[in-house]
């Protein structure tokens, strides 16, 4: 199956921002992480198609998926 | 004693625009008969359709009654440093009336890249005392209350009378710490956190537990590696006064969630703040 992603900040990488991920069924946040080389210690937001869900919760075909990192500096 | 009309502020007010035709002069002259802070002076003024000078091109922005309604406010910054600096700025040159200030620390020479009240008169002093400064040359109108003091060590007093909190601090313990304050005193708080290139803006309404759901267990971010670069507290700090203005004049509509700013790629994405 197929969902799309978006990475942010600093959990971008040289060869991927965001693009669709073909992945076995019933995937979860946390296999598109390890499939991105993302390590999920670096997550500290996860959104599903706009709604906040887990590292893991199941993903759907079509689902977009998108991390982004914990920012905490002022 | 019941207050007339004859002897109201307002009118006294008038009588003195009238006499002088100078919306600033008479400001003056009412708080030096009446005893009135300057503050109340100018929103007496605003409430009868005369917006001092100062204040002119706030106007046609944020009316007559949003400037009034700014001068009779009470918000807390708490941390002055790169968000803060810039956040006590904007507010100062808003015009809002009484702002509590909090900042334990002194300014030091890593400071000058960012912090707007940092500079080479400031290494040394105390940030709320260079925040007290600041307001005094900028806006002596506006009321500065400053605590030199930690968020963990500031008491229930200090928050008395504030409708909204702009968090700008820069420890994850310390923003969970007011994020508590605010659940418990019931004050919303306008969060803001950059590093890099990065940053993010939220609404946090008291209970919603939004920034111990975003941070859990970790203690710093991004900001650890990248740094702060000078550009982006600037541009986080508008944005949660932008916001912040919006809370206090009742402007804001549906607009809720975490703003995710990235200055590199140029892009902005919202999460909503509602946990599945």
């Amino acid at each position: 199956m197929e969902v799309e992603v978006k990475l942010f900040a600093t959990l971008r990488r040289r060869n991927f921002q965001q693009g669709k991920v073909i992945l076995r069924e019933e995937p979860t946040p946390l296999d598109l992480l390890a499939r991105l080389e993302v390590p999920a210690s670096e997550v500290a937001v996860v959104l599903v198609n706009g709604r906040h869900a887990r590292l893991d919760d199941r993903l759907h075909q079509g689902d977009t998926v998108a991390f982004f990192p914990a920012i905490a500096g002022g | 004693m019941t207050e007339t009309r004859e002897d109201s502020p307002a009118r006294l007010f008038q009588d003195l625009l009238s006499a002088s035709g100078d919306i600033e002069a008479a400001v003056r002259l009412l708080a030096a008969r009446t005893g009135l802070p300057k503050r109340r002076a100018e929103a007496v003024a605003c409430s009868l359709g005369h917006v001092p000078l100062r204040y002119r091109y706030n106007e046609g922005t944020l009316g007559c009654g949003g400037q009034q309604r700014l001068l009779e406010a009470t918000v807390m910054v708490v941390g002055l440093g790169g968000l803060g600096g810039y956040v006590l700025e904007q507010l100062v040159r808003c015009g809002t009336g009484t702002i509590v200030a909090v900042d334990p620390d002194r300014f030091e020479a890593t400071n000058l890249n960012r912090q707007l009240l940092a500079d080479l008169t400031s290494i040394g002093l105390s940030k709320v005392e260079a925040a007290r400064r600041r307001v005094a040359v900028v806006n002596d109108a506006v009321e500065l209350l400053g605590h030199k003091s930690s968020v963990e060590d500031l008491s229930d007093a200090a928050y008395s009378g504030v409708e909204l909190i702009f968090d700008c601090l820069d420890h994850v313990s310390s923003r969970l710490h007011l994020e508590a304050a605010g659940t418990r005193l019931n004050i919303p708080i306008l969060h803001g956190a950059i590093g890099g290139w990065y940053g993010q803006v939220a609404l946090v309404a008291p209970g919603s537990g939004l920034l111990a759901a975003l941070y859990g267990t970790r203690e710093t971010g991004i900001e650890k590696t990248l740094g702060n670069p000078p550009f982006t507290p600037a541009v986080i700090a508008s944005l949660m006064v932008s916001q912040g203005i919006k809370v206090l004049l009742g402007k804001m509509g549906g607009e809720r969630g975490i703003f995710f700013l990235d200055l590199l790629a140029n892009t902005w994405e919202v999460a909503p703040v509602v946990r599945r």
